[in-house]
Protein backbone atom coordinates (compact mmCIF):
# COMPACT_ATOMS: atom_id res chain seq x y z
CA UNK A 1 0.00 0.00 0.00
CA UNK A 2 2.91 2.32 0.47
CA UNK A 3 3.61 2.73 -3.20
CA UNK A 4 0.01 3.53 -3.90
CA UNK A 5 -0.31 6.14 -1.21
CA UNK A 6 2.91 7.76 -2.32
CA UNK A 7 1.57 7.86 -5.87
CA UNK A 8 -1.69 9.43 -4.77
CA UNK A 9 0.11 12.01 -2.66
CA UNK A 10 2.28 12.89 -5.62
CA UNK A 11 -0.80 13.32 -7.79
CA UNK A 12 -2.45 15.59 -5.28
CA UNK A 13 0.66 17.73 -5.17
CA UNK A 14 0.70 17.83 -8.94
CA UNK A 15 -2.94 18.87 -8.98
CA UNK A 16 -2.30 21.47 -6.37
CA UNK A 17 0.45 23.05 -8.36
CA UNK A 18 -1.34 23.24 -11.66
CA UNK A 19 -4.97 23.91 -10.76
CA UNK A 20 -4.59 27.71 -10.45
CA UNK A 21 -4.37 27.81 -14.23
CA UNK A 22 -7.62 25.89 -14.60
CA UNK A 23 -11.11 27.16 -15.33
CA UNK A 24 -11.61 30.88 -15.34
CA UNK A 25 -14.27 32.52 -13.24
CA UNK A 26 -15.78 36.00 -13.44
CA UNK A 27 -14.03 37.32 -10.37
CA UNK A 28 -10.93 35.15 -10.50
CA UNK A 29 -11.39 33.54 -7.14
CA UNK A 30 -11.33 29.78 -7.35
CA UNK A 31 -12.59 29.34 -3.84
CA UNK A 32 -15.77 31.20 -4.72
CA UNK A 33 -16.85 28.88 -7.50
CA UNK A 34 -15.45 25.66 -6.12
CA UNK A 35 -15.49 25.63 -2.37
CA UNK A 36 -14.31 22.04 -2.23
CA UNK A 37 -11.04 23.23 -3.60
CA UNK A 38 -10.43 25.68 -0.85
CA UNK A 39 -9.02 22.69 1.02
CA UNK A 40 -6.04 22.71 -1.27
CA UNK A 41 -5.90 26.42 -1.65
CA UNK A 42 -6.03 27.40 1.96
CA UNK A 43 -3.75 30.34 2.35
CA UNK A 44 -3.55 31.39 -1.27
CA UNK A 45 -5.03 34.74 -1.90
CA UNK A 46 -4.57 36.06 -5.42
CA UNK A 47 -4.79 33.15 -7.77
CA UNK A 48 -3.84 34.09 -11.33
CA UNK A 49 -6.19 32.68 -13.93
CA UNK A 50 -5.49 31.33 -17.37
CA UNK A 51 -1.79 32.07 -17.61
CA UNK A 52 -1.22 35.04 -19.88
CA UNK A 53 -4.43 36.89 -20.39
CA UNK A 54 -2.88 38.99 -23.11
CA UNK A 55 -3.39 36.19 -25.62
CA UNK A 56 -6.95 35.67 -26.72
CA UNK A 57 -7.49 31.96 -26.43
CA UNK A 58 -10.49 29.70 -26.82
CA UNK A 59 -11.65 30.41 -23.31
CA UNK A 60 -12.43 34.03 -24.11
CA UNK A 61 -14.82 32.88 -26.82
CA UNK A 62 -16.66 30.77 -24.30
CA UNK A 63 -16.86 33.61 -21.85
CA UNK A 64 -18.18 35.96 -24.51
CA UNK A 65 -21.04 33.63 -25.30
CA UNK A 66 -19.98 32.01 -28.55
CA UNK A 67 -22.06 28.93 -29.13
CA UNK A 68 -20.72 26.23 -26.89
CA UNK A 69 -21.62 23.26 -29.01
CA UNK A 70 -24.91 21.44 -29.49
CA UNK A 71 -27.49 22.58 -32.00
CA UNK A 72 -29.73 25.61 -31.55
CA UNK A 73 -27.28 27.62 -29.52
CA UNK A 74 -27.40 25.13 -26.74
CA UNK A 75 -25.13 24.84 -23.81
CA UNK A 76 -22.47 22.49 -25.00
CA UNK A 77 -20.49 22.32 -21.86
CA UNK A 78 -22.74 22.97 -18.98
CA UNK A 79 -20.86 26.10 -18.07
CA UNK A 80 -23.95 27.60 -16.57
CA UNK A 81 -25.50 24.24 -15.82
CA UNK A 82 -24.21 24.34 -12.31
CA UNK A 83 -21.00 25.60 -10.89
CA UNK A 84 -18.88 22.74 -9.84
CA UNK A 85 -20.52 20.19 -12.14
CA UNK A 86 -17.17 19.76 -13.76
CA UNK A 87 -15.56 19.04 -10.43
CA UNK A 88 -18.23 16.56 -9.57
CA UNK A 89 -17.67 14.71 -12.84
CA UNK A 90 -13.97 14.75 -12.19
CA UNK A 91 -14.50 13.38 -8.71
CA UNK A 92 -16.60 10.55 -10.11
CA UNK A 93 -13.96 9.71 -12.69
CA UNK A 94 -11.29 9.75 -10.01
CA UNK A 95 -13.33 7.44 -7.83
CA UNK A 96 -13.79 5.03 -10.74
CA UNK A 97 -10.08 5.16 -11.39
CA UNK A 98 -9.25 4.55 -7.76
CA UNK A 99 -11.49 1.50 -7.71
CA UNK A 100 -9.82 0.16 -10.83
CA UNK A 101 -6.37 0.96 -9.47
CA UNK A 102 -7.14 -0.84 -6.23
CA UNK A 103 -8.25 -3.91 -8.14
CA UNK A 104 -5.18 -3.82 -10.37
CA UNK A 105 -2.89 -3.37 -7.41
CA UNK A 106 -4.33 -6.36 -5.58
CA UNK A 107 -4.07 -8.46 -8.73
CA UNK A 108 -0.46 -7.39 -9.18
CA UNK A 109 0.45 -8.34 -5.65
CA UNK A 110 -1.20 -11.75 -5.99
CA UNK A 111 0.76 -12.43 -9.16
CA UNK A 112 4.03 -11.38 -7.55
CA UNK A 113 3.30 -13.68 -4.60
CA UNK A 114 2.52 -16.60 -6.93
CA UNK A 115 5.69 -16.06 -8.89
CA UNK A 116 7.76 -15.98 -5.73
CA UNK A 117 6.13 -19.14 -4.42
CA UNK A 118 6.74 -20.99 -7.66
CA UNK A 119 10.34 -19.95 -7.88
CA UNK A 120 11.06 -21.00 -4.35
CA UNK A 121 9.56 -24.47 -4.57
CA UNK B 1 5.24 -27.88 -59.00
CA UNK B 2 3.22 -26.68 -61.97
CA UNK B 3 2.43 -30.28 -62.81
CA UNK B 4 1.21 -30.83 -59.26
CA UNK B 5 -1.03 -27.81 -59.54
CA UNK B 6 -2.43 -28.91 -62.86
CA UNK B 7 -3.04 -32.41 -61.65
CA UNK B 8 -4.84 -31.13 -58.56
CA UNK B 9 -6.93 -28.80 -60.68
CA UNK B 10 -7.96 -31.57 -63.00
CA UNK B 11 -8.89 -33.75 -60.06
CA UNK B 12 -10.95 -31.00 -58.45
CA UNK B 13 -12.81 -30.17 -61.61
CA UNK B 14 -13.53 -33.80 -62.30
CA UNK B 15 -14.80 -34.50 -58.80
CA UNK B 16 -16.94 -31.41 -58.63
CA UNK B 17 -18.50 -31.87 -62.00
CA UNK B 18 -19.03 -35.56 -61.62
CA UNK B 19 -21.76 -35.08 -59.08
CA UNK B 20 -22.37 -31.38 -59.70
CA UNK B 21 -24.33 -31.16 -56.49
CA UNK B 22 -22.26 -28.38 -55.02
CA UNK B 23 -22.20 -26.37 -58.21
CA UNK B 24 -25.92 -26.72 -58.69
CA UNK B 25 -26.62 -25.71 -55.11
CA UNK B 26 -24.48 -22.61 -55.40
CA UNK B 27 -26.08 -21.57 -58.67
CA UNK B 28 -29.56 -22.24 -57.34
CA UNK B 29 -28.73 -20.13 -54.30
CA UNK B 30 -27.67 -17.18 -56.44
CA UNK B 31 -30.71 -17.51 -58.65
CA UNK B 32 -33.11 -17.75 -55.74
CA UNK B 33 -31.81 -14.64 -54.06
CA UNK B 34 -32.10 -12.64 -57.26
CA UNK B 35 -35.60 -13.89 -57.83
CA UNK B 36 -36.69 -13.18 -54.27
CA UNK B 37 -35.45 -9.62 -54.45
CA UNK B 38 -37.21 -9.08 -57.72
CA UNK B 39 -40.44 -10.66 -56.49
CA UNK B 40 -40.39 -8.75 -53.24
CA UNK B 41 -39.81 -5.49 -55.05
CA UNK B 42 -42.79 -6.15 -57.27
CA UNK B 43 -41.41 -4.43 -60.29
CA UNK B 44 -40.47 -1.16 -58.63
CA UNK B 45 -37.44 0.30 -60.33
CA UNK B 46 -34.54 0.84 -57.99
CA UNK B 47 -31.93 3.55 -58.12
CA UNK B 48 -28.56 2.55 -59.52
CA UNK B 49 -26.99 2.59 -56.07
CA UNK B 50 -29.55 0.14 -54.73
CA UNK B 51 -29.14 -2.09 -57.77
CA UNK B 52 -25.38 -2.16 -57.35
CA UNK B 53 -25.73 -2.93 -53.66
CA UNK B 54 -28.09 -5.79 -54.40
CA UNK B 55 -25.78 -7.24 -56.99
CA UNK B 56 -22.82 -7.35 -54.66
CA UNK B 57 -24.84 -8.63 -51.73
CA UNK B 58 -26.07 -11.47 -53.90
CA UNK B 59 -22.54 -12.21 -55.05
CA UNK B 60 -21.14 -12.00 -51.53
CA UNK B 61 -23.62 -14.44 -50.09
CA UNK B 62 -23.29 -16.79 -53.03
CA UNK B 63 -19.56 -16.77 -52.40
CA UNK B 64 -20.09 -17.48 -48.72
CA UNK B 65 -22.31 -20.35 -49.67
CA UNK B 66 -20.27 -21.90 -52.42
CA UNK B 67 -16.57 -21.19 -52.00
CA UNK B 68 -16.17 -23.16 -48.81
CA UNK B 69 -17.08 -26.43 -50.41
CA UNK B 70 -13.75 -27.17 -52.03
CA UNK B 71 -12.05 -27.47 -48.66
CA UNK B 72 -14.82 -28.99 -46.59
CA UNK B 73 -15.17 -31.75 -49.15
CA UNK B 74 -11.58 -32.71 -48.45
CA UNK B 75 -12.28 -32.75 -44.73
CA UNK B 76 -15.52 -34.69 -45.05
CA UNK B 77 -14.16 -37.31 -47.37
CA UNK B 78 -11.03 -37.44 -45.24
CA UNK B 79 -8.72 -37.04 -48.16
CA UNK B 80 -7.03 -33.98 -46.70
CA UNK B 81 -4.44 -35.97 -44.77
CA UNK B 82 -3.47 -37.89 -47.86
CA UNK B 83 -3.31 -34.68 -49.82
CA UNK B 84 -1.14 -32.91 -47.29
CA UNK B 85 1.33 -35.77 -47.32
CA UNK B 86 1.65 -36.16 -51.04
CA UNK B 87 1.29 -32.74 -52.57
CA UNK B 88 3.19 -29.63 -51.46
CA UNK B 89 0.99 -27.08 -49.70
CA UNK B 90 1.64 -24.36 -52.26
CA UNK B 91 0.44 -26.56 -55.06
CA UNK B 92 -2.73 -27.37 -53.17
CA UNK B 93 -3.31 -23.69 -52.53
CA UNK B 94 -2.84 -22.68 -56.15
CA UNK B 95 -5.10 -25.42 -57.40
CA UNK B 96 -7.86 -24.54 -54.93
CA UNK B 97 -7.44 -20.86 -55.72
CA UNK B 98 -7.83 -21.34 -59.44
CA UNK B 99 -10.80 -23.60 -58.85
CA UNK B 100 -12.49 -21.07 -56.59
CA UNK B 101 -11.90 -18.25 -59.06
CA UNK B 102 -13.34 -20.32 -61.88
CA UNK B 103 -16.26 -21.40 -59.72
CA UNK B 104 -17.04 -17.84 -58.77
CA UNK B 105 -16.82 -16.70 -62.36
CA UNK B 106 -19.42 -19.30 -63.24
CA UNK B 107 -21.63 -18.03 -60.42
CA UNK B 108 -21.19 -14.48 -61.71
CA UNK B 109 -21.99 -15.47 -65.27
CA UNK B 110 -25.27 -16.90 -64.07
CA UNK B 111 -26.10 -14.16 -61.58
CA UNK B 112 -25.41 -11.08 -63.68
CA UNK B 113 -27.80 -11.82 -66.55
CA UNK B 114 -30.51 -12.80 -64.05
CA UNK B 115 -29.82 -9.60 -62.17
CA UNK B 116 -29.97 -7.44 -65.27
CA UNK B 117 -33.08 -9.16 -66.47
CA UNK B 118 -35.13 -9.33 -63.31
CA UNK B 119 -34.22 -6.04 -61.70
CA UNK B 120 -34.62 -4.08 -64.90
CA UNK B 121 -31.10 -2.80 -64.92
CA UNK B 122 -29.74 -0.77 -67.78
CA UNK B 123 -25.99 -0.85 -68.05
CA UNK B 124 -24.64 2.27 -69.66
CA UNK B 125 -20.96 1.36 -69.65
CA UNK B 126 -20.80 -2.33 -70.41
CA UNK B 127 -17.03 -2.66 -70.52
CA UNK B 128 -16.64 -1.09 -67.11
CA UNK B 129 -19.43 -3.24 -65.73
CA UNK B 130 -17.86 -6.43 -67.01
CA UNK B 131 -14.41 -5.43 -65.78
CA UNK B 132 -15.78 -4.50 -62.38
CA UNK B 133 -17.62 -7.77 -62.00
CA UNK B 134 -14.59 -9.74 -63.15
CA UNK B 135 -12.02 -7.96 -61.00
CA UNK B 136 -14.33 -7.83 -58.02
CA UNK B 137 -14.99 -11.53 -58.41
CA UNK B 138 -11.27 -12.20 -58.66
CA UNK B 139 -10.62 -10.20 -55.50
CA UNK B 140 -13.45 -11.87 -53.62
CA UNK B 141 -12.49 -15.40 -54.59
CA UNK B 142 -8.78 -14.94 -53.89
CA UNK B 143 -9.46 -13.29 -50.53
CA UNK B 144 -11.69 -16.05 -49.26
CA UNK B 145 -9.82 -19.13 -50.47
CA UNK B 146 -7.35 -18.97 -47.61
CA UNK B 147 -10.18 -18.23 -45.17
CA UNK B 148 -12.06 -21.24 -46.50
CA UNK B 149 -9.05 -23.41 -45.73
CA UNK B 150 -8.90 -21.97 -42.22
CA UNK B 151 -12.60 -22.58 -41.66
CA UNK B 152 -12.35 -26.12 -42.92
CA UNK B 153 -9.45 -26.79 -40.58
CA UNK B 154 -11.32 -25.19 -37.69
CA UNK B 155 -14.36 -27.40 -37.99
CA UNK B 156 -16.06 -26.26 -41.14
CA UNK B 157 -19.17 -24.49 -39.92
CA UNK B 158 -20.51 -22.25 -42.64
CA UNK B 159 -21.41 -19.31 -40.45
CA UNK B 160 -17.85 -19.07 -39.18
CA UNK B 161 -16.75 -18.62 -42.77
CA UNK B 162 -19.08 -15.66 -43.26
CA UNK B 163 -18.03 -14.08 -39.99
CA UNK B 164 -14.31 -14.24 -40.64
CA UNK B 165 -14.63 -13.31 -44.30
CA UNK B 166 -16.59 -10.16 -43.81
CA UNK B 167 -13.84 -7.79 -42.58
CA UNK B 168 -11.47 -9.04 -45.25
CA UNK B 169 -13.99 -8.76 -48.07
CA UNK B 170 -15.48 -5.41 -47.06
CA UNK B 171 -13.07 -3.20 -49.09
CA UNK B 172 -13.77 -5.34 -52.15
CA UNK B 173 -17.51 -4.92 -51.77
CA UNK B 174 -17.29 -1.19 -51.17
CA UNK B 175 -15.07 -0.49 -54.12
CA UNK B 176 -17.00 -2.83 -56.38
CA UNK B 177 -20.30 -1.21 -55.49
CA UNK B 178 -18.86 2.20 -56.24
CA UNK B 179 -17.50 1.12 -59.58
CA UNK B 180 -20.72 -0.71 -60.48
CA UNK B 181 -22.76 2.40 -59.76
CA UNK B 182 -20.50 4.34 -62.10
CA UNK B 183 -20.89 1.74 -64.79
CA UNK B 184 -24.67 1.68 -64.45
CA UNK B 185 -24.82 5.44 -64.66
CA UNK B 186 -22.30 5.66 -67.46
CA UNK B 187 -20.12 8.23 -65.72
CA UNK B 188 -16.89 6.29 -65.65
CA UNK B 189 -14.39 8.98 -64.73
CA UNK B 190 -12.10 7.51 -62.14
CA UNK B 191 -13.98 4.25 -61.76
CA UNK B 192 -11.12 2.52 -63.53
CA UNK B 193 -9.04 3.28 -60.46
CA UNK B 194 -11.42 1.00 -58.63
CA UNK B 195 -10.67 -1.81 -61.03
CA UNK B 196 -6.96 -1.28 -60.47
CA UNK B 197 -7.59 -1.25 -56.72
CA UNK B 198 -9.41 -4.58 -56.93
CA UNK B 199 -6.64 -6.15 -58.96
CA UNK B 200 -4.04 -4.85 -56.52
CA UNK B 201 -6.08 -6.24 -53.67
CA UNK B 202 -6.25 -9.65 -55.33
CA UNK B 203 -2.52 -9.61 -55.84
CA UNK B 204 -1.70 -8.66 -52.29
CA UNK B 205 -4.06 -11.14 -50.70
CA UNK B 206 -3.00 -13.96 -53.00
CA UNK B 207 0.65 -13.29 -52.24
CA UNK B 208 0.20 -13.28 -48.50
CA UNK B 209 -2.06 -16.34 -48.62
CA UNK B 210 0.50 -18.18 -50.71
CA UNK B 211 3.14 -17.47 -48.10
CA UNK B 212 1.00 -18.42 -45.14
CA UNK B 213 -0.96 -21.37 -46.48
CA UNK B 214 1.42 -24.00 -45.23
CA UNK B 215 0.88 -22.88 -41.63
CA UNK B 216 -2.82 -23.49 -42.02
CA UNK B 217 -2.62 -26.65 -44.07
CA UNK B 218 -0.14 -28.73 -42.13
CA UNK B 219 -0.99 -30.15 -38.74
CA UNK B 220 2.03 -29.91 -36.51
CA UNK C 1 8.52 -5.23 -16.93
CA UNK C 2 7.79 -2.73 -14.22
CA UNK C 3 6.82 0.12 -16.55
CA UNK C 4 3.18 -0.85 -16.32
CA UNK C 5 3.07 0.28 -12.72
CA UNK C 6 3.73 3.85 -13.80
CA UNK C 7 0.07 3.91 -14.76
CA UNK C 8 -0.74 4.58 -11.08
CA UNK C 9 1.10 7.83 -11.50
CA UNK C 10 0.06 8.87 -14.94
CA UNK C 11 -3.63 8.08 -14.99
CA UNK C 12 -4.66 10.27 -12.03
CA UNK C 13 -2.44 12.98 -13.46
CA UNK C 14 -4.19 12.63 -16.81
CA UNK C 15 -7.63 12.77 -15.19
CA UNK C 16 -6.76 15.84 -13.19
CA UNK C 17 -5.17 17.56 -16.13
CA UNK C 18 -8.11 16.75 -18.38
CA UNK C 19 -10.58 18.38 -16.03
CA UNK C 20 -8.60 21.17 -14.50
CA UNK C 21 -5.56 22.07 -16.53
CA UNK C 22 -6.85 21.99 -20.08
CA UNK C 23 -9.14 24.81 -21.14
CA UNK C 24 -12.49 24.03 -22.75
CA UNK C 25 -12.56 24.15 -26.51
CA UNK C 26 -14.35 26.89 -28.38
CA UNK C 27 -17.46 25.70 -30.13
CA UNK C 28 -17.58 22.47 -28.19
CA UNK C 29 -17.43 23.65 -24.65
CA UNK C 30 -16.62 21.66 -21.59
CA UNK C 31 -17.93 18.49 -23.21
CA UNK C 32 -14.80 18.46 -25.32
CA UNK C 33 -12.91 17.12 -22.33
CA UNK C 34 -14.10 13.69 -23.30
CA UNK C 35 -11.51 13.82 -26.07
CA UNK C 36 -8.76 13.22 -23.54
CA UNK C 37 -10.25 9.81 -22.90
CA UNK C 38 -11.76 9.01 -26.27
CA UNK C 39 -8.69 9.58 -28.43
CA UNK C 40 -6.25 7.62 -26.24
CA UNK C 41 -8.71 4.71 -26.15
CA UNK C 42 -8.87 4.65 -29.94
CA UNK C 43 -5.09 4.94 -30.12
CA UNK C 44 -4.78 2.09 -27.60
CA UNK C 45 -7.00 -0.16 -29.67
CA UNK C 46 -4.90 0.43 -32.78
CA UNK C 47 -1.75 -0.18 -30.76
CA UNK C 48 -3.16 -3.44 -29.41
CA UNK C 49 -4.03 -4.54 -32.94
CA UNK C 50 -0.55 -3.75 -34.23
CA UNK C 51 1.09 -5.54 -31.32
CA UNK C 52 -1.02 -8.65 -31.82
CA UNK C 53 -0.14 -8.65 -35.52
CA UNK C 54 3.57 -8.35 -34.81
CA UNK C 55 3.39 -11.09 -32.19
CA UNK C 56 1.62 -13.32 -34.70
CA UNK C 57 4.35 -12.76 -37.26
CA UNK C 58 7.00 -13.55 -34.69
CA UNK C 59 5.07 -16.62 -33.60
CA UNK C 60 4.95 -18.07 -37.10
CA UNK C 61 8.32 -17.00 -38.41
CA UNK C 62 10.41 -16.58 -35.29
CA UNK C 63 12.67 -19.17 -33.77
CA UNK C 64 11.01 -19.66 -30.40
CA UNK C 65 7.48 -18.66 -31.14
CA UNK C 66 5.68 -21.60 -29.66
CA UNK C 67 7.87 -21.75 -26.57
CA UNK C 68 7.28 -18.13 -25.74
CA UNK C 69 3.56 -18.75 -26.35
CA UNK C 70 3.39 -15.71 -28.55
CA UNK C 71 0.08 -16.78 -30.01
CA UNK C 72 -1.47 -16.55 -26.56
CA UNK C 73 0.13 -13.16 -26.07
CA UNK C 74 -1.37 -12.02 -29.33
CA UNK C 75 -4.72 -13.26 -28.03
CA UNK C 76 -4.28 -11.25 -24.81
CA UNK C 77 -3.42 -8.15 -26.78
CA UNK C 78 -6.49 -8.62 -28.94
CA UNK C 79 -8.65 -8.94 -25.83
CA UNK C 80 -7.41 -5.66 -24.44
CA UNK C 81 -7.76 -4.08 -27.88
CA UNK C 82 -11.38 -5.21 -28.12
CA UNK C 83 -12.18 -3.64 -24.75
CA UNK C 84 -10.52 -0.38 -25.75
CA UNK C 85 -12.36 -0.37 -29.08
CA UNK C 86 -15.76 -0.83 -27.46
CA UNK C 87 -15.01 1.92 -24.94
CA UNK C 88 -13.79 4.22 -27.71
CA UNK C 89 -16.96 3.67 -29.71
CA UNK C 90 -19.18 4.27 -26.68
CA UNK C 91 -17.33 7.43 -25.63
CA UNK C 92 -17.23 8.65 -29.21
CA UNK C 93 -20.95 8.22 -29.76
CA UNK C 94 -21.78 9.94 -26.48
CA UNK C 95 -19.61 12.84 -27.53
CA UNK C 96 -21.22 12.85 -30.96
CA UNK C 97 -24.65 13.03 -29.38
CA UNK C 98 -23.60 16.00 -27.28
CA UNK C 99 -21.86 17.84 -30.10
CA UNK C 100 -23.92 17.01 -33.15
CA UNK C 101 -27.15 15.66 -31.75
CA UNK C 102 -26.99 12.11 -33.08
CA UNK C 103 -25.25 9.06 -31.75
CA UNK C 104 -23.87 7.69 -34.99
CA UNK C 105 -22.99 9.31 -38.29
CA UNK C 106 -20.82 6.94 -40.31
CA UNK C 107 -17.96 9.39 -40.67
CA UNK C 108 -14.70 7.93 -41.94
CA UNK C 109 -13.26 7.81 -38.44
CA UNK C 110 -16.29 6.18 -36.91
CA UNK C 111 -16.39 3.69 -39.76
CA UNK C 112 -12.76 2.73 -39.31
CA UNK C 113 -13.20 2.04 -35.65
CA UNK C 114 -16.24 -0.12 -36.39
CA UNK C 115 -14.19 -2.05 -38.91
CA UNK C 116 -11.55 -2.60 -36.24
CA UNK C 117 -14.30 -3.87 -33.96
CA UNK C 118 -15.47 -6.28 -36.66
CA UNK C 119 -11.95 -7.55 -37.11
CA UNK C 120 -11.59 -8.20 -33.40
CA UNK C 121 -14.95 -9.95 -33.24
CA UNK C 122 -14.09 -12.19 -36.17
CA UNK C 123 -10.76 -13.04 -34.59
CA UNK C 124 -12.45 -14.04 -31.36
CA UNK C 125 -15.08 -16.04 -33.23
CA UNK C 126 -12.33 -17.97 -34.99
CA UNK C 127 -10.37 -18.44 -31.77
CA UNK C 128 -13.43 -19.57 -29.85
CA UNK C 129 -14.48 -22.22 -32.34
CA UNK C 130 -11.11 -23.94 -32.12
CA UNK C 131 -10.92 -24.38 -28.38
CA UNK C 132 -10.01 -28.05 -28.67
CA UNK C 133 -7.92 -27.78 -31.79
CA UNK C 134 -4.16 -27.97 -31.52
CA UNK C 135 -3.72 -25.72 -34.52
CA UNK C 136 -5.56 -22.87 -32.91
CA UNK C 137 -2.51 -20.71 -32.37
CA UNK C 138 -1.28 -21.01 -35.90
CA UNK C 139 -4.60 -20.52 -37.63
CA UNK C 140 -5.52 -17.47 -35.55
CA UNK C 141 -2.06 -15.99 -36.13
CA UNK C 142 -2.46 -16.45 -39.86
CA UNK C 143 -5.80 -14.69 -39.68
CA UNK C 144 -4.31 -11.73 -37.87
CA UNK C 145 -1.55 -11.38 -40.41
CA UNK C 146 -3.99 -11.60 -43.31
CA UNK C 147 -6.15 -8.90 -41.77
CA UNK C 148 -3.10 -6.73 -41.16
CA UNK C 149 -2.35 -6.90 -44.87
CA UNK C 150 -5.93 -5.89 -45.70
CA UNK C 151 -6.09 -2.92 -43.33
CA UNK C 152 -3.99 -0.53 -45.48
CA UNK C 153 -6.51 -1.05 -48.26
CA UNK C 154 -9.20 0.15 -45.91
CA UNK C 155 -7.35 3.37 -45.34
CA UNK C 156 -7.66 4.13 -49.03
CA UNK C 157 -11.24 3.03 -49.37
CA UNK C 158 -13.02 4.52 -46.38
CA UNK C 159 -12.59 8.22 -47.19
CA UNK C 160 -13.80 7.57 -50.72
CA UNK C 161 -16.91 5.70 -49.68
CA UNK C 162 -18.29 8.39 -47.39
CA UNK C 163 -17.26 11.67 -48.94
CA UNK C 164 -20.74 12.99 -49.34
CA UNK C 165 -21.53 13.05 -45.65
CA UNK C 166 -20.97 16.19 -43.69
CA UNK C 167 -17.27 16.82 -43.12
CA UNK C 168 -16.05 15.33 -39.95
CA UNK C 169 -16.10 18.15 -37.43
CA UNK C 170 -14.11 16.13 -35.00
CA UNK C 171 -11.05 16.26 -37.22
CA UNK C 172 -11.34 19.97 -37.80
CA UNK C 173 -12.13 20.71 -34.23
CA UNK C 174 -9.24 18.59 -33.13
CA UNK C 175 -6.92 20.46 -35.42
CA UNK C 176 -8.19 23.66 -33.92
CA UNK C 177 -7.97 22.33 -30.42
CA UNK C 178 -4.53 20.96 -30.81
CA UNK C 179 -3.16 24.38 -31.45
CA UNK C 180 -3.47 25.05 -27.78
CA UNK C 181 -0.39 24.00 -25.87
CA UNK C 182 -2.18 22.91 -22.74
CA UNK C 183 -4.54 20.70 -24.66
CA UNK C 184 -1.71 19.05 -26.47
CA UNK C 185 0.08 18.41 -23.20
CA UNK C 186 -3.01 16.92 -21.62
CA UNK C 187 -3.66 14.76 -24.64
CA UNK C 188 -0.08 13.54 -24.55
CA UNK C 189 -0.22 12.69 -20.87
CA UNK C 190 -3.53 10.93 -21.37
CA UNK C 191 -2.21 8.95 -24.35
CA UNK C 192 0.83 7.91 -22.33
CA UNK C 193 -1.33 6.83 -19.42
CA UNK C 194 -3.62 4.70 -21.57
CA UNK C 195 -0.62 3.15 -23.26
CA UNK C 196 0.75 2.33 -19.83
CA UNK C 197 -2.61 0.86 -18.89
CA UNK C 198 -2.42 -1.38 -21.94
CA UNK C 199 1.14 -2.40 -21.07
CA UNK C 200 0.08 -3.11 -17.50
CA UNK C 201 -2.86 -5.28 -18.53
CA UNK C 202 -0.72 -7.16 -21.04
CA UNK C 203 2.00 -7.67 -18.50
CA UNK C 204 -0.40 -9.09 -15.97
CA UNK C 205 -2.08 -11.48 -18.38
CA UNK C 206 1.24 -12.67 -19.73
CA UNK C 207 2.63 -13.22 -16.26
CA UNK C 208 -0.48 -15.19 -15.30
CA UNK C 209 -0.01 -17.31 -18.39
CA UNK C 210 3.62 -17.91 -17.40
CA UNK C 211 2.53 -18.98 -13.95
CA UNK C 212 0.00 -21.42 -15.37
CA UNK C 213 2.65 -22.87 -17.63
CA UNK C 214 5.06 -23.32 -14.72
CA UNK C 215 2.41 -25.02 -12.64
CA UNK C 216 1.63 -27.37 -15.52
CA UNK C 217 5.32 -28.16 -15.89
CA UNK C 218 5.68 -28.87 -12.21
CA UNK C 219 2.71 -31.20 -12.32
CA UNK C 220 4.24 -32.97 -15.30
CA UNK C 221 7.58 -33.32 -13.53
CA UNK C 222 5.94 -34.69 -10.47
CA UNK C 223 4.00 -37.17 -12.51
CA UNK C 224 7.14 -38.43 -14.20
CA UNK C 225 8.88 -38.89 -10.90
Amino acid sequence: MNKLSMAMAFCLLLAGSIVPRGNPSPDGNIAAIAPQYSLVYAGEKDIPIAGDSSKKDDVDDVKNGVDGGMENGGNGGMENGGDGVLYRVMAIVLVIWMGLALYLFRMDRKIVKLEKDLNER
Amino acid sequence: MISDVLRQLKKDFLVEFRSRAAVNTALAFAGIITLSISLAAGGTPFSTLVQAVFLWIILFFSAMNGLLHIFTREEEEQTSLFLSLNVPAEAVYLAKLVFNIAFFLVIEMVTCPLFIFFLQVTVKDIILFVMTVLSGGLALASAVTMLAAMTARAGGKGSLFTVISFPVVLPVIWVSIGATVESLQGSSGDAWNSVVFLLAFSGAVTAISFLLFRYVWYDE
Amino acid sequence: MKTGRLVYLFMPAAILMAFLYAPPAAGLGEASRIVYFHVPLAWGSVLAFAVSGILSIRYLFGSNGSEAMLDMKAHHSAGIGLTFTVLAIISGSIWAKMSWGSYWNWDPRETSIVILLLIYISYFALYGVMSDNGNRGRISSVYLILVMVVVPFFIFVVPRVYPSLHPDPIINAEKKMNMDMKMRMTLLVSAVSFTLLYVYFMGMRNRLMGIEKKIDEKIENRREI
